[in-house]
C-alpha cells in the first residue's frame, strides 16, 4: 500500500505544471540568470586590483631616481600583476590629452624637485598612484633624517631602505571561493525552501475540508500516517532531484565550481529539500486555509531567503556580526553557511553544527506535525 | 463605463502586489541609488579603507600602529578574536581589512628579525588590500630603519608619525572634466525603475486581462447589449489607464524621494518611462495570452523580468558583463530602457532631445508592438484551435 500511495503522490507532483515550474525551472533559469550576471565577476573578482595604466612626463633633462621606481613598479612580481604600466610623453599636453581620451587612467609629472600627480577622478587608482609619490618622498626623508643625526649608519640604512621587507603576511586559508558564489547557495536554499510548497499540496489532498481529493481520501480505508509519510518521501524525492539538477547544471554546464565534491554538494541539498519538505508540513498541520496555504509559504522562503542573500549577498554575514541567533534558526541560512563553509573551510565544527541544527529542526517539524495531525477526523475538523 | 469601471475594480485584487513591489522599489532602488550616486570633483580625497585592528601585543609600538592607523583610516572592533569569521568578515564587505598584531611583536621588531611579524586578512588580491598593506609596510620599514640606526624605540616611533603626517601634504591633482561617468541619484532609480515598472505593468495587466477572460465575466457582458466596439474600447482604456496610473506613481515616488537633489532633466526621464510602459503593457498582453492562471502569470513575468534586469544593466551595471551578454541584451527592450537613461544622464540638457534619443524611445515602441503582435497571434490560435 504504502508505495502505490507513494507512487501516486509522486504522480500527482510531476503531473502538477506549476509546482513543476517553480520547483525545476525557475532554478534553473534564476540560475542562468545569476551566471549571466555574476559569471564574470565570480571568474574575475572586479575587486580584485589590476595594473593601473599611467603616463610619465620628465621636464628635466637628467634621468631621475623616480623613473627608475617607477620602471621597477612596472614589473611583476612573485606571479603577481604589474602595479603599473607606464606610458612616457613629452609634454603634459599630451599626457592630459591621453588621459581624456582613456589611454592612460593619470599621469606623473615631474619638474624640477616637483613630482605632481594628475588623475581624473578619485578612488583607489588615484589612492595608490599618490601612495607611490608619498612613498618615494618618505624614503628620501628617512635617508636625509639619519644622515643628519647619524651619518655613521647611512649605508646600512640605504641598503634597507632599497630591500623589500615582508613585515606583514597574509592569513592563508586555503580554498578561497569567490563571495558570488553565494548567490547560487542562496538559490539552493530558496529552492529547498519552495518545497514546502509540496507538502502543503499533499496535505491539502489528504485534508476532507479542503479539497475533493481530500473527501475521497478520508472516506478510503487506508492509514493516514501511511500515506502522509509516503507523501513526505515523494515531495523529498521529487526537491532532492530538482536540487541535484541544479547543482550538476551550475557546476557542469555553467562551470561554476562550489568548491567542494560534488556528492558532498548533492548530499547537503537532499538535506535542505528534508528542511524544506519538514517545514511544509509542519505549515500544512498548522494552517486551515487554503489561501493561507499558498501565501504562507511563499512569504516564509521568501523572507528567509532574503535573509540568507539571495538579493544582497552581504546581508547573512552582517546578521552574523550583530545576532548571530538569526542565522541559527532561518532555515535558508543554515543551509546556505553549510555550503559556504564545506566550500571555503572544509568540514569544520560549524560545518557539523549546521547540520546538526538542520538535522534537529527536521525531527522537531516532522514531530510537531505529528501530534496535531493525529487522530484528526473529518467530523472534529 | 460600467466595463471601465469593472476593470479598475478588478485592480483591488493585486493591491498586495502594488504595494510590494514599490516597497521594494523604494528600500532597494534608493539604497542602490545612493550608493552609485557620483559627482564631478575637483579636490582630492583619499580613499581610507576599513580596517578592524586585533591587538594582542599592546606594547608601545603596537598602540603607535594603531594610532597611526586610527588617523589615516577607518578603524572599526573586528567583533570577534577568531580569524576565520573575521576572513567572513572581510569577504562579505562588514570591513575592508583585518589586522593581527600578535604577541611579541615589538619584541620581535627591536631583535631585527621582522619577516612576517604582522598578520593580515582580506578578500584577495584588491586595491584596498594592496594599498593598506603598502602603508602598513611603508610605516614599518620606517620605524624599522630608524632603530637599526641609532634611534631609540620612541625617536623612532615619532619620527614615523612626523614623517607620514608631513606626507599628508602631498596630494594628487584632480583634473575632472567630464560630464560622463558622473551617476546622477535619478540615474540610479529610474535605472532599477526598469524592474519594478515592468514586474508590475506585467502582473497587474496580465491579471487584469485575464479578469476580462473570465468565461462568467465575459457572458456577462456580452449579454448585456454594450456595442462590441464600446466594450473593447472601454478594455482598452482600462487597461492603459492602469498602466499610466502605475507609471505616474512610481515616477511621483523617484520625484519625492529624490526632492533633496536637483532634477533638470525630469522630463526626458518621464517620456523614457512613460515609453517603457507600453513595453510592459505589450508584455503583459502577451503573457495572458500564454496563460489565465494567475500563479503561471506570476512565474512567467518572473522569470521574463528578472532575467531581462540581469542582463539589461538594471541590477548589474553592463559595464561588468562580458561582450556577448551585451550584444544579445540588444534584443531586449529593458536593454533600450537603461541606455536611453545612461544617454540622458551623460548628455548636457540642452542636447539630450536628438535623433539618438528619438531611436532609443522608438525601438521600445517597436519591441512594445512586437510583444502586441504576438500575443494576438497566440489568442488568435488558441481560439482557432479552441485551446
Amino acid at each position: 500500500m504504502f508505495g502505490r500511495i507513494f507512487v501516486y503522490k509522486f504522480k500527482e507532483i510531476i503531473r502538477n505544471r506549476y509546482m513543476v515550474g517553480w520547483n525545476f525551472l525557475f532554478p534553473i533559469v534564476l540560475a542562468t540568470v545569476f551566471y549571466l550576471g555574476f559569471g564574470n565577476m565570480i571568474k574575475d573578482d572586479p575587486d580584485s586590483f589590476h595594473t593601473i595604466e599611467v603616463g610619465y612626463v620628465n621636464t628635466n633633462q637628467a634621468e631621475s631616481n623616480f623613473e627608475t621606481v617607477l620602471d621597477e613598479l612596472t614589473e611583476e612580481t612573485d606571479g603577481n600583476e604589474a602595479i603599473l604600466s607606464l606610458r612616457k610623453y613629452g609634454s603634459k599636453q599630451e599626457a592630459m590629452d591621453a588621459m581624456n581620451s582613456d589611454e592612460i587612467f593619470g599621469f606623473y609629472m615631474e619638474d624640477g624637485e616637483e613630482i605632481e600627480t594628475i588623475v581624473p577622478t578619485n578612488g583607489y587608482n588615484a589612492t595608490v598612484m599618490n601612495q607611490i609619490v608619498r612613498e618615494y618622498e618618505n624614503k628620501k626623508n628617512v635617508i636625509d633624517t639619519i644622515a643628519k643625526d647619524h651619518p655613521e649608519n647611512i649605508q646600512s640604512a640605504l641598503d634597507m631602505v632599497t630591500e623589500n621587507l615582508a613585515i606583514i603576511k597574509e592569513h592563508d586559508f586555503g580554498n578561497n571561493t569567490s563571495p558570488y558564489v553565494q548567490y547560487f547557495f542562496a538559490l539552493i536554499a530558496m529552492s529547498s525552501l519552495f518545497s514546502s510548497w509540496i507538502s502543503t499540496t499533499i496535505l491539502e489532498g489528504i485534508c476532507a475540508n479542503m479539497t475533493e481529493q481530500g473527501k475521497r481520501f478520508e472516506c478510503s480505508p487506508t492509514s493516514k500516517l501511511m500515506a502522509i509519510v509516503a507523501g513526505i518521501c515523494a515531495a523529498m524525492i521529487m526537491q532532492a532531484v530538482s536540487n541535484a539538477v541544479v547543482v550538476i547544471y551550475v557546476q557542469k554546464i555553467l562551470k561554476i565550481s562550489f568548491g567542494a565534491p560534488l556528492v558532498n554538494i548533492i548530499a547537503i541539498t537532499t538535506l535542505g529539500s528534508a528542511l524544506g519538505v519538514s517545514c511544509g508540513v509542519l505549515m500544512g498541520s498548522l494552517i486551515k486555509n487554503s489561501r493561507l496555504l499558498m501565501v504562507v509559504p511563499l512569504c516564509f522562503t521568501m523572507t528567509c531567503s532574503f535573509f540568507s542573500g539571495l538579493m544582497w549577498h552581504q546581508i547573512r554575514q552582517l546578521i552574523e556580526s550583530k545576532a548571530p541567533i538569526l542565522n541559527r534558526i532561518n532555515p535558508a541560512a543554515l543551509l546556505v553557511d553549510c555550503l559556504y563553509t564545506r566550500a571555503t573551510y572544509g568540514k569544520t565544527a560549524m560545518y557539523y553544527q549546521d547540520i546538526t541544527i538542520m538535522s534537529i529542526m527536521i525531527v522537531v517539524s516532522l514531530f510537531i506535525s505529528a501530534i496535531l495531525l493525529r487522530r484528526r477526523k473529518y467530523v472534529s475538523l | 463605463m460600467s466595463v471601465f469601471n469593472a476593470i479598475l475594480k478588478s485592480l483591488k485584487a493585486n493591491i498586495t502586489t502594488i504595494i510590494v513591489y514599490l516597497t521594494i522599489f523604494t528600500v532597494f532602488g534608493n539604497m542602490q541609488a545612493k550608493a552609485t550616486t557620483s559627482t564631478q570633483e575637483s579636490a582630492f580625497e583619499e580613499v581610507t579603507v576599513k580596517v578592524a585592528v586585533t591587538d594582542n601585543d599592546n606594547s608601545n609600538l603596537s598602540q603607535a600602529l594603531v594610532d597611526y592607523l586610527t588617523e589615516t583610516q577607518e578603524v572599526v572592533a573586528p567583533g570577534t578574536d577568531d580569524p576565520q569569521v573575521m576572513n567572513d568578515n572581510v569577504r562579505f564587505a562588514i570591513y575592508d581589512y583585518a589586522l593581527i598584531i600578535p604577541e611579541g611583536f615589538e619584541e620581535q621588531i627591536k631583535s631585527g628579525d621582522v619577516e612576517d611579524a604582522l598578520t593580515y586578512i582580506a578578500p584577495g588580491t584588491t586595491a584596498s588590500q594592496f594599498l593598506l598593506t603598502e602603508k602598513l609596510n611603508d610605516y614599518l620599514q620606517d620605524v624599522v630603519v630608524y632603530l637599526n640606526s641609532g634611534y631609540s624605540e620612541n625617536e623612532a616611533i615619532s619620527l614615523t608619525h612626523d614623517q607620514m603626517v608631513k606626507l599628508s601634504n602631498t596630494q594628487a591633482t584632480v583634473v575632472d572634466k567630464s560630464e560622463e561617468n558622473h551617476r546622477s541619484y535619478y540615474s540610479g532609480m529610474y535605472t532599477f525603475n526598469g524592474y519594478t515598472l515592468m514586474m508590475l505593468l506585467c502582473v497587474c495587466c496580465a491579471c487584469t486581462l485575464t479578469f476580462m477572460k473570465n468565461r462568467d465575466v465575459n457572458n456577462r457582458i456580452s449579454v448585456s447589449g454594450m456595442h462590441f466596439f464600446t466594450r473593447n474600447a472601454a478594455s482598452i482604456a482600462a487597461v492603459i489607464f492602469i498602466g499610466f496610473a502605475i507609471t505616474t506613481v512610481a515616477i511621483i515616488v523617484i520625484s519625492l524621494m529624490g526632492l533633496e537633489y536637483e532634477n533638470t532633466k525630469f522630463i526626458f526621464y518621464a517620456i523614457d518611462t512613460y515609453t517603457l510602459m507600453f513595453v510592459g503593457l505589450g508584455m503583459a498582453y502577451f503573457i495572458c495570452s500564454i496563460t489565465v492562471n494567475e500563479s503561471l502569470i506570476n512565474m512567467v513575468a518572473n522569470m521574463f523580468v528578472l532575467s531581462m534586469s540581469f542582463l539589461c544593466g538594471v541590477f548589474v551595471d553592463t559595464q561588468y558583463l562580458s561582450a556577448s551578454i551585451v550584444k544579445a541584451a540588444h534584443f531586449l527592450p529593458l536593454y533600450w530602457y537603461t541606455t536611453a537613461i545612461k544617454f540622458i544622464n551623460d548628455t548636457p540638457i540642452n542636447n539630450i532631445w536628438s535623433r539618438q534619443f528619438a531611436s532609443y524611445l522608438l525601438i521600445e515602441v517597436l519591441f512594445a508592438m512586437v510583444f502586441f503582435a504576438a500575443g494576438l497571434i497566440i489568442t488568435k490560435k488558441k481560439e482557432q484551435y479552441a485551446i
